[in-house]
């Protein structure tokens, strides 16, 4: 790397930095951000550097992907269910039965389906990145990753963070799925509601753009738990005890960006919701 | 060749190393002794860049390595063997994949050599390449931590460092290791470091000893000469070991 | 096909398959499944086992207020902050969400307040409470009592004829299943607050308050206590049986606390899902009884 291109990456370095100084209650949080934003930028450039790390990406998709699908598979069926039922509930306050299909679906497509897998996924993937990058680092196998001549971040943060964006989308599509499926059966068995009768008030243009905005928002959320969880692994201290406490940060960190960033990109998407509508019957 | 000159660190404000002079000869094996927290495993990880110095010199073979950079270490760690206190087999991997992973970082290792390089190193830590399809946590301590200097002698260093080998183990288990280590250096003619506060095994490894007492080498020369030595950090610290019931 | 396994990156990913097959033999063969179908149910068992023994420890002296007062602290004061901004934005993303909704839907939203606050008071109230709960506190419980057993403490406590469970987790369930109640009300009152913020444009306080009196009745507050009272327990006894159970040093500690969120949040679902199918069909035998 040439002196010039050292001295930027200090340089953009610098604003976190100072305004991270410059609160004292505000300021470990926005240290913590600007680490983790410093992180990112490390983990992109450092993807494109070669050796990359072809095996480990396979064992980690591995084990982040295929072992959590029993776990987003039975929350989305009884999420599904649960959103269905609360609906039926509300909507049969004002007799507006009828509409249960579409605004269960579009519910569930938009909101808490990414939500909630990512919610899960953050317990179930986030907290187990952490843990054993925690692990690794205070049993000192990290130091052990370097002496053997590898890179930690090409070697280990890499793959573990491509395994987890894709699989957080792959496996937020699956939940969407089953939560789908999940919500039709509930109306079907428990407010004896016909499955087509159901589907039948699903508008094509809502139910398209929710699974486009739900997918938007998986990307979004797996760079986010991705990002964090590596992070909170890598930075972790103090033995035994200090893995406990990173994953436990770890968890509140991500429960707390997911719901943040939910809410700006809902207000966004209605926004853009109304543009491309309107695009389309003009068009 | 390792030359150490006035080398500092400090963490936190807490003075470790003080301008730490020393220097270690070609096939030897150098005993550092210390107790806890007097800043021997600091020592040894500034040799692969794992701790950075604050001031002072280190030369390996006239390489200057004080005030490197991350990526500029590659070419010293290829030369040094760093054994660590625990074990740090990667848990997830066999132990073929943990003893193979320095070769195959290489990148232009042909897997049958890969083997044949496994096979032995796994033979020379007198253990049986039998056991190499096993996963870490299937091994005994003892085993894993011959598994964990298979991985190092894989690459054939020429220096090595030992970060307290035989801590934790019983004397049983810690007089073979002893043993293991003195028959490698012997047999690889390799350079090597140990840091311990175990003056069993210092009697059976040490060609030469230094005291880390204050930041600073109270004491350096053969082992007789420490047996002997009437300086006044020695006498505290054989004191101190006394006093904790274990004699050498 | 030989000339494939040539380049490094296809070898690897070889490698890496057979490897993973090699650490998933276990899970294929009828062996495997029977031993995860044992460990599921020695889980729950576990778990029910802990419950039970937690509720006869409860009325036993010695009493200890400190310990008590010392979890509410950990579990309720400093869970405060995430409460709030979780649920705050959890209310505006449902104002926000419904209000797209009904309006491209039912081409009327003059019910929103109302669905709104049917959403909070029935569902998120208790539930999203307890998530949020089962990643700050549960996990700190298991680090902090894994910490210990791993450590030999638990043993030592047992040794000084100090029971663990009573020591340990009688307080901290206690702290949770109150805490739980009192930060149920005050997420929702967060999310009723943010609410109305994010959809003052459409509705001013009274249509708001108006509507939300129309829908949302006392039975729905006692809904949200009782649920609130149900879920409590899932938490802590989750969280301290993993604590408890979890061995082998830091990775031991990392794993357990990975696993107790995951089953926390799992039965917290299925809990809630079983309340809502028997609450409305009490709701609807007791109606017909009337």
């Amino acid at each position: 790397m040439s002196p010039v291109l050292k001295f930027l990456d200090r340089l953009w370095q610098l604003p976190f930095l100072l305004v991270g100084y410059l609160f004292t209650w505000f300021g470990p949080f926005l240290r913590e951000l600007g680490g983790m934003v410093i992180f990112f930028g490390m983990v992109i450039r450092s993807m494109f550097r070669r050796p990359f790390e072809w095996g480990e990406l396979v064992i980690q998709l591995y084990q982040v992907g295929v072992k959590s699908v029993p776990i987003v598979i039975i929350a989305g069926l009884f999420v599904g269910a649960i959103v269905g039922l609360q609906f039926e509930y509300a909507l049969g306050l004002f007799r507006a039965n009828q509409y249960l299909g579409g605004i269960a679906t579009s519910g569930l497509l938009r909101e808490v389906g990414p939500v909630l897998v990512s919610v899960m996924v953050a317990g179930r993937v986030g907290a187990y990145i952490t843990a054993e990058l925690g692990t690794m680092k205070v049993t000192e196998q990290i130091d052990a990753v370097r002496c053997l001549g590898a890179n930690p971040i090409q070697f280990l943060i890499v793959p573990r963070f491509i395994a987890v964006t894709v699989m957080i989308f792959v496996l937020t599509i699956l939940g969407l799925i089953i939560a789908t499926m999940g919500g039709a059966l509930a109306a079907y068995i428990l407010a004896d509601m016909g499955v087509s009768k159901y589907f039948a008030g699903i508008r094509s243009l809502d139910a398209a753009w929710a699974l486009f905005n739900g997918m938007a928002k998986a990307v979004l959320f797996g760079l986010l738990l991705s990002t964090i969880s590596c992070y909170k692994g890598i930075m972790t201290e103090g033995g035994t005890e200090g893995v406990g406490k990173a994953v436990n940060s770890c968890l509140v960190t991500s429960s707390l960006a997911i719901f943040i960033v939910d809410y700006i990109i809902a207000g966004l998407s209605s926004l853009t919701f109304q543009v491309a509508e309107s695009l389309l019957e003009f068009g | 060749m390792i030359e150490y000159k006035g080398v500092m660190k400090s963490f936190g404000g807490q003075t470790v190393l003080d301008g730490v002079d020393l220097a270690v000869k070609e096939g030897e094996t150098f005993f550092v002794l210390g107790k806890t927290g007097a800043g021997k495993t600091v020592m040894i990880r500034m040799l692969v860049g794992l701790i950075r110095p604050d001031g002072g010199s280190i030369r390996m073979d006239g390489e200057e390595l004080a005030g490197r950079e991350e990526e500029d270490f590659q070419s010293i760690r290829r030369k040094c063997g760093m054994v660590f206190q625990l074990p740090t087999l990667f848990d997830s991997y066999s132990v073929f994949e943990n003893v193979a992973f320095g070769l195959r970082r290489l990148g232009d290792v042909e897997e049958d050599e890969i083997f044949e390089r496994v096979a032995e190193s796994l033979r020379r830590v007198e253990l049986d390449p039998e056991i190499s399809e096993r996963m870490p946590d299937e091994l005994s301590f003892g085993e894993q931590k011959r598994v964990g200097l298979a991985r190092t002698l894989v690459m054939n260093p020429k220096y090595l460092l030992y970060d307290e080998p035989t801590t934790g183990l019983d004397p049983f288990t810690a007089g073979k290791i002893d043993g293991l280590i003195k028959h490698l250096n012997e047999s690889m003619n390799a350079t090597s470091i140990v840091v311990s506060h175990d003056l069993m095994s210092m009697k059976n490894l040490a060609d030469r000893v230094g005291v880390l007492w204050d930041g600073k080498f109270s004491f350096v020369g053969s082992v007789p000469e420490f047996m002997e030595a009437t300086s006044e950090s020695v006498l505290e610290f054989k004191k101190g070991l006394a006093e904790g019931g274990r004699k050498a | 096909m030989t000339a494939i396994l040539k380049y490094p990156a296809v070898r690897t990913i070889v490698r890496a398959l057979m490897q993973i097959l090699y650490v998933a033999r276990l899970g294929l063969t009828f062996e495997g499944i029977g031993n995860a179908l044992l460990g599921f149910l020695e889980t729950m068992g576990g778990i029910v086992s802990l419950l039970v023994q937690v509720l006869l420890f409860i009325p036993r002296p010695p009493y200890r207020f400190r310990a008590l007062l010392e979890q509410c602290v950990v579990v309720g004061w400093n869970s405060i902050p995430l409460i709030a901004v979780t649920l705050g934005s959890l209310g505006m993303i449902v104002m926000l969400e419904l209000d797209f909704q009904m309006d491209r839907l039912i081409h009327d939203i003059r019910f929103i307040p109302g669905v709104a606050g049917i959403m909070f008071f029935r569902e998120f109230g208790a539930v999203v409470v307890a998530a949020m709960l089962a990643a700050k506190v549960g996990a700190g419980f298991t680090a902090e009592i894994g910490g210990m057993k791993t450590t030999d403490q638990i043993d030592a406590l047992e040794l000084m004829g100090v029971s663990p469970i009573h020591y340990l987790v009688v307080p901290r369930f206690l702290a949770c299943v109150l805490m739980q109640v009192a930060l149920s009300i005050i997420g929702l009152f967060c999310a009723f607050i943010m609410g109305h913020l994010a959809s003052i444009q459409s509705f001013n306080y009274k249509y708001y308050l108006a509507m939300m009196n129309q829908f949302v009745n006392w039975p729905d507050f006692i809904n949200l206590i009782l649920k609130s009272l149900a879920l409590g327990w899932v938490v802590p006894v989750v969280a301290c049986y993993y604590g408890l159970k979890c061995r082998g040093g830091a990775r031991g500690v990392g794993e357990a606390t990975t696993k107790a969120v995951v089953t926390a949040i799992l039965i917290l679902i299925i809990i809630d899902f079983t309340i809502g199918v028997i609450a409305d069909k009490l709701v609807t035998a007791v109606l017909s009884f009337a």
